[in-house]
C-alpha cells in the first residue's frame, strides 16, 4: 500500500555530526520549535540542529513520527482506546534505553520543545530515581563529581531536612 | 580521528547532563515523586540543594508515614523550607483520618494561587466537608474522590446545600464518592459561581432527598452522572454547549418504571448533546415503558455518536440488544449518527472495580429505597395524626 507521504512536504533536519534525515513535515511539527520555524518562515530546507547527535536526533524522529501518525483524540472511542494503548506500549519500549541517551533525548526534546517527550523523558528519570538514596541518584544521574557536597555539608544538608528522612 | 571521538564520547560520558537542564525540567521529574523523595534529593549535589524548595508541585501521601503524627509534621516543615515566593500550581494529595489535617496543605496552596488540585481520602468516620476547599479565585481543577473502607459510612461525609461555592476559575470538576446531603425537598443550585465549568463529572454523589437540582453553567461541554441511583429532577440552565453526556450504572431501582419519567425529562434537558455514552441499565430502564416511550418525541436534535456500555459482568452475558422503540426514540432526529455497543472485551480490564462499584450502588440503591419508603410512611403518619387532631377539634 502506498502512503500519501511521498506527496507531501518534505523538512531536512542536520544533526550536529552533519547526519540529514529526511522527514515529513507532519512529523517535524511535532516540535514547538520547528512549527514556530515553519511558521514565521524562517525555516530553510534544512534546519540544522547543532547540539544533537545523530544517534539522538534519530531517536527523536522516531519518537515522532509515531505521534504524528497516531490519530488524535476524536469523538469514537472505540479507535481512541486502541490507538492510546498502542502509544502507551511504544512509548514504554521506547523508553527502555540507558540514562546517558535518556538525558540526551530530554536536553533535545527541551530544545525543540516536543513536550509529550519531555513528560516521557522526566517520568522515565523519576521513575529510575524513586526510593534511591542520595548515593544512588548520583550514580544512576552521573552527578559531576565536581558539584558534590562535600561530606561535611551533605552532613548538614541531611540535618536541615531530617524530617524528610525518617 | 578516531582517538579525538574517543576523547570526545569519554568527556560526554563524565559529563553530568541533568544539571545543565534548566529548573523547571528537574521540577518536572521531582513532580512524579512525593514530596518526600523530592525533598530527600537535596543531599544529591549542590544544584539539587535547593531544588525541591521552588517546585511548583506539592505530592503529599499520608500513608508514606507511620502514622499520621509523622506527616502532619512533614508537612508542617516542607512547606516553612519551601520557598514562599513560589507559585502551588498542583497539589495532589492522598491522605486517611481526620479533615482537620487538610487545612494546613489548603490554606498553604490556596494562598500561593493554586490551578489543580486532586484529593483523595480515605475515611473510616464521617466528617463535615471542609468549607474552605471550595473556595478559590485560581482554582481551574478539582478533583476530589471520598473511599469509604467500611460500606456504612457511605453517607458520612457530604457536603451542606448552603454551601457557597466560590470557584470562580473552576474549569474542571470532578466528585466521586462525596454525597450531596439530605434535605427534605430543598432546592439547590450547584455551582452557581463557576461560570467557566466545563467539565463535571458526579460519581456516586447522591442527590437523594433534594427537589430540584440546578446545574447552571452555560459553558459545560461534558457532563458525566455515573454511580447514582435516581436522578435528581434537573433543571439545566442554557445547556447549548452541551457536547458529551455520560449516563451509567445509575438506574438499580427495582421498579424500573419510577425511574423512567425522571429519565425522560432528563433528557428534554439534553438536547444538544452530540454525544451520548449510556449504560444498558439506562436503555432497561427505557425499556421498562415501551408503549409510552413509542409516543414520545425525540429529545435529541443533533447526535453524532451514540455508545451504550454493555452490563459489567464478568462472565460474558450475551450481548443485550437494544428494542427497535428505544433505539427510534433516541436516534429519530439523527439518521446519520454511529450507534454503538461497546465490546465488552473493552471493558472486562476494568471490570474488577466496576463490579466493586456496581455493588456498592445497588447497596446504596436499597438503603435509598428504604429511605423512600420510610419517609413514605412518615408522611402517612403525619397526614394521619393531622387528621385525627383536625377531627378532635371538629368533635
Amino acid at each position: 500500500m502506498s502512503t500519501s507521504s511521498s506527496s507531501s512536504k518534505k523538512i531536512v533536519l542536520k544533526s550536529a555530526d552533519n547526519e540529514t534525515f529526511e522527514i515529513d513535515e507532519i512529523v517535524a511539527l511535532e516540535s514547538q520549535a520547528i512549527k514556530n520555524m515553519i511558521e514565521d518562515e524562517c525555516a530553510d530546507n534544512v534546519i540544522p540542529l547543532g547540539n544533537i547527535d545523530s544517534k539522538t536526533l534519530s531517536k527523536i524522529i522516531e519518537y515522532c513520527k509515531k505521534h504524528a501518525e497516531s490519530p488524535k483524540k476524536d469523538d469514537n472511542a472505540d479507535i481512541d482506546e486502541k490507538a492510546v494503548e498502542d502509544l502507551k506500549s511504544f512509548d514504554a519500549e521506547f523508553a527502555k534505553v540507558d540514562m546517558p541517551l535518556i538525558q540526551d533525548i530530554l536536553m533535545a526534546a527541551n530544545f525543540l520543545n516536543i513536550d509529550n517527550l519531555i513528560g516521557l523523558m522526566c517520568r522515565t528519570i523519576a521513575d529510575r530515581i524513586k526510593g534511591k538514596t542520595p548515593e544512588e541518584i548520583r550514580k544512576i544521574l552521573n552527578i559531576n563529581k565536581n558539584d558534590l557536597l562535600s561530606p561535611e555539608q551533605e552532613a548538614k544538608a541531611r540535618e536541615e531536612n531530617s524530617w524528610a528522612f525518617d | 580521528m578516531d582517538l579525538v571521538h574517543e576523547r570526545a564520547s569519554i568527556a560526554a560520558e563524565e559529563e553530568d547532563r541533568i544539571s545543565k537542564l534548566p529548573d523547571d525540567i528537574i521540577h518536572h521529574i521531582l513532580s512524579f515523586l512525593d514530596m518526600k523523595y523530592a525533598v530527600q534529593t537535596s543531599a544529591v549535589s549542590r544544584k539539587w540543594k535547593h531544588i525541591w524548595t521552588t517546585m511548583p508541585y506539592l505530592n503529599l501521601d499520608s500513608q508514606l508515614f507511620p502514622k499520621l503524627p509523622h506527616f502532619a509534621k512533614f508537612v508542617k516543615q516542607a512547606l516553612c523550607h519551601r520557598n514562599n515566593h513560589t507559585e502551588v500550581s498542583a497539589v495532589d494529595l492522598k491522605f486517611t483520618g481526620a479533615a482537620t489535617k487538610l487545612t494546613r496543605i489548603v490554606n498553604y496552596a490556596y494562598s500561593h494561587n493554586i490551578r489543580r488540585m486532586n484529593v483523595q481520602w480515605i475515611t473510616k468516620r464521617s466528617y463535615e466537608f471542609p468549607v474552605y476547599l471550595f473556595s478559590s479565585h485560581t482554582l481551574k481543577h478539582l478533583t476530589i474522590e471520598v473511599g469509604y473502607p467500611y460500606y456504612s459510612c457511605v453517607y458520612g461525609t457530604c457536603f451542606y446545600p448552603e454551601l457557597i461555592w466560590e470557584l470562580p476559575a473552576l474549569e474542571t470538576l470532578n466528585l466521586s464518592g462525596v454525597p450531596f446531603g439530605f434535605y427534605e425537598k430543598k432546592n439547590i443550585n450547584l455551582f452557581s459561581e463557576s461560570v467557566n465549568l466545563k467539565d463535571l463529572t458526579l460519581d456516586r454523589c447522591s442527590m437523594y432527598g433534594f427537589g430540584i437540582v440546578t446545574i447552571g453553567c452555560s459553558q459545560l461541554s461534558n457532563l458525566t452522572i455515573t454511580n447514582v441511583c435516581s436522578y435528581p429532577e434537573l433543571s439545566v440552565e442554557a445547556f447549548n454547549s452541551l457536547e458529551k453526556v455520560n449516563l451509567c450504572d445509575s438506574n438499580y431501582h427495582v421498579h424500573k418504571k419510577r425511574g423512567f419519567p425522571r429519565l425522560l425529562e432528563l433528557f428534554q434537558k439534553l438536547s444538544f448533546v452530540k454525544v451520548l455514552t449510556l449504560d444498558i441499565d439506562i436503555v432497561e430502564t427505557l425499556s421498562s415503558n415501551l408503549d409510552q416511550l413509542s409516543y414520545e418525541p425525540c429529545p435529541f436534535n443533533n447526535l453524532k455518536c451514540l455508545k451504550i456500555n454493555p452490563p459489567p459482568q464478568i462472565n460474558t452475558d450475551p450481548i443485550p440488544t437494544i428494542p427497535s422503540e428505544v433505539r427510534e426514540y433516541l436516534l429519530h432526529n439523527s439518521p446519520n449518527a454511529t450507534c454503538n455497543l461497546n465490546s465488552p472485551q473493552l471493558s472486562r480490564k476494568r471490570s474488577r472495580k466496576k463490579l466493586l462499584v456496581v455493588t456498592m450502588a445497588k447497596k446504596v440503591a436499597k438503603l435509598e429505597e428504604k429511605l423512600q419508603s420510610r419517609d413514605e410512611v412518615i408522611i402517612e403518619q403525619k397526614e394521619k395524626n393531622t387528621n385525627v387532631g383536625g377531627s378532635k377539634v371538629a368533635a
